[in-house]
């Protein structure tokens, strides 16, 4: 048998995407998202002809670049399928471990290079016919060695002993690199060249004073722990998937209106799913997902896409989206000792799933309509701004309570 | 006067064909302290789980406080508390909620939670953990978690499998104070557990648990005599009864 590191990061990888993703791409494409995809990418490409075609005299496109290419630049996730238990089994091959994570910077490195070769060809386009300074091969190699200089500083990012070192690192990196991507689109490059020795120079002093670890063990096992987690949700979004320990993070800024719950029996469980929404993974991707619906939302109504209709469809899709993943929440809790210990009829839990989830969906459809509200009227499309809004709460308040109730009613542990 | 727990003729298991537990019968009657012993494997897990009502049994009757979980499932249900081997805590909530969730599931009075609540969180040394979160707590701090709820729920009987197990002696002295407290006010505790110097010190009976039957049962000396292990010895201990029962056949062959 192989029992070489190399080997048996290849066993890992390949056993995560053959049980713990390949089998749900079936949930997903049954659920109707690919569809919605495909339409959205034909709605996006739409756009951004028209955009191409009629690009505004002012349009921020040194902004706009920076905004696009600069996360998907410093963005520099690392799958290495490290567990717990490697604390005890792989730690004695510590000295073994470069050539398995070599196969980690590698896989992680050709995907990452594909998102910026990706964006770059996104972006350059609309660069070269906003009147771009810089030559679009320029762009491409100065994208590419950007991304190759992150993955390595990243990876040193992550190998230093102190977590708010480790906070304020990548924020400054991000930050240089934010300015590093303007000048490069705004300025002569012998001056961006300059900009990136200086900052290259100070960057690995930098590094080489702080104290760091050879590997970071408890660092690439939580963050391992972490991305696994995230498909979990995602998928858990489709059908039901083995969940592992939830990350929790406090939140406190949503958290207080879950304490604010009145002290009584008929709301223990919504006490608890409260604070289950708010403060699990789940919480976050609906945070993120509201977020991109009202960014989205406003640029959409802002132009009135396809007179305010798209607009409408953009606020429609969004609070479709966020509906998909919160029904994530009637699966938490579902193998829990507690719901059986707790002497409390199994209809109050379902009934707290289902408060909690309506309260948190209505909140997310008003969120995310307010860009359709606030914009689309004054341009005269009141009708649109209205039917996103009557579509969203009727999506909301009737078609997905029955959905949920379906979903609670089918009970795993009755067998 | 009513037995609090009545277990009769459980048989019961994870597989029909294959039941771990064969028959167990036996009572805890109000105020007594009870401890189940055997082996790893010997079925304890498995028959507090039954009586827990997470398992069915094949076989044989549950009754806390004279119902039936089937009969009444929220009065079987309030009149227990569980604190299992390995802490169960919801990561998503801090010891303080922990705290106010079992305090509406119970039905505790705000007052009577708020009350009981500053007091726990003191007597288990937790006043300055309120806040934290479960990843963020030690093993036995979520051990102490656990118990403290147990504890304020205040119910008829507690089902505590494995309590010592992570706990610092400051914790286990908290923990079989309040034991004693709880049991001098009526409330019954069925604890498992391999500590069996702590069990015979407190436990007023003993139920040993051996291949899922029960090879003895009752006070120290019923355990010993069956045992066969002469009167008033010196070896007439807990530990010595356990090792003669466990370890020469226990419920497949004849004792001493």
């Amino acid at each position: 048998m192989d029992r070489s590191v190399d080997s048996l990061w290849q066993a890992r990888s390949s056993d995560f995407w053959r049980r713990s993703a390949v089998p749900y791409f079936r949930y997903i494409a049954q659920s109707g998202l690919p569809g919605v995809i495909v339409m959205l990418l034909l709605a996006g490409m739409a756009g951004y002809g028209m955009l191409l075609r009629n690009m505004p005299e002012h349009f921020p496109i040194t902004l706009v670049g920076v905004a696009v290419l600069t996360p998907i630049i410093c963005w520099s996730p690392l799958r290495t399928w490290l567990r717990e238990a490697d604390i005890v089994f792989l730690v004695p091959r510590e000295a073994e471990m470069p050539a398995y994570l070599r196969r980690s910077f590698r896989y992680n490195g050709m995907a990452c290079a594909a998102a910026v070769l990706l964006l770059c060809g996104i972006y350059i386009p609309l660069y070269l016919a906003a009147n771009g300074r810089t030559s679009a091969v320029l762009i491409v190699c100065a994208a590419l060695l950007l991304k190759a200089l992150q993955l390595g500083s990243a990876w040193r990012e992550r190998q230093l002993v102190h977590a708010g070192t480790r906070r304020s690192m990548r924020l400054l990196r991000w930050a240089a690199t934010a300015v590093g991507v303007a000048s490069l689109l705004h300025t002569e490059l012998w001056k961006t060249a300059i900009y990136l020795a200086v900052v290259i120079g100070l960057f690995a002093l930098l590094y080489k004073r702080l104290p760091r670890y050879p590997i970071p063990w408890l660092q690439l096992i939580e963050e391992e722990r972490r991305t696994r987690r995230r498909y979990t949700v995602f998928f858990g979004a489709f059908t039901d998937v083995p969940t592992e320990a939830a990350p929790v993070k406090p939140r406190r800024y949503l958290s207080w209106m879950a304490s604010r719950i009145r002290y009584r029996k008929e709301h223990a469980f919504i006490y608890l799913y409260a604070f289950t929404l708010i403060r699990t993974e789940l919480g976050g991707i609906l945070i993120r997902l509201t977020g991109l619906g009202v960014f989205t939302g406003f640029l959409s109504a802002h132009s009135g896409l396809w007179s305010g209709w798209g607009a409408a469809g953009v606020c429609l899709l969004f609070v479709w989206l966020s509906g998909i993943q919160l029904s994530a929440l009637a699966q938490a809790h579902r193998h829990s000792v507690w719901r059986h210990v707790y002497p409390l009829p199994e209809q109050i839990r379902h009934d707290a799933v289902l408060r909690v989830d309506r309260a948190a969906a209505l909140a997310c459809a008003v969120i995310i309509w307010l860009p359709q509200g606030l914009l689309l009227p004054p341009q005269g499309y009141m009708v649109q701004a209205a039917a996103s809004l009557g579509l969203s709460l009727l999506y909301v308040l009737i078609v997905r309570p029955g959905r949920v109730r379906r979903k609670l009613a089918v009970d795993p542990d009755e067998d | 006067m009513k037995p609090v727990l009545e277990v009769k003729g459980l048989t019961g298991g994870y597989s029909p064909r294959r039941p771990v537990l064969h028959g167990l019968t036996f009572e805890v009657g109000a105020g007594e302290m009870i401890g189940l012993i055997g082996l790893n494997g010997a079925g304890k897990s498995t028959a507090i789980k039954h009586i827990l009502g997470l398992m069915q049994p094949h076989a044989g009757e549950i009754r806390i406080g004279g119902h039936t979980l089937a009969d009444n499932p929220q009065q079987y249900r309030s009149s227990l508390a569980y604190v299992p081997e390995s802490p169960l805590l919801f990561d998503e909530l801090t010891v303080e909620e922990h705290l106010a969730l079992t305090g509406m599931a119970y039905q505790i009075e705000e007052e009577a939670y708020e009350r009981r609540r500053e007091s726990l969180l003191d007597e288990f040394y937790m006043t300055p953990k309120r806040g934290a979160f479960a990843a963020h707590l030690s093993k036995g701090m979520r051990q102490k978690v656990m118990i403290m709820n147990a504890l304020l729920a205040k119910p008829a009987l507690y089902v505590i499998d494995e309590p010592f197990l992570g706990l610092d002696p400051l914790g286990i002295r908290s923990l079989l104070d309040k034991l004693v407290e709880v049991t001098k006010e009526g409330s019954s505790v069925f604890m498992s557990s391999h500590i069996l110097s702590t069990v015979e010190s407190y436990c007023s009976r003993f139920i040993v648990l051996h291949q899922g039957a029960i090879v003895a049962q009752g006070s120290l000396q019923d355990v010993c005599e069956a045992a066969g292990l002469p009167q008033g010895s010196r070896a007439g201990s807990l530990e010595e009864a356990f090792y003669r029962l466990v370890a020469g056949g226990g419920a497949h062959g004849p004792i001493g």
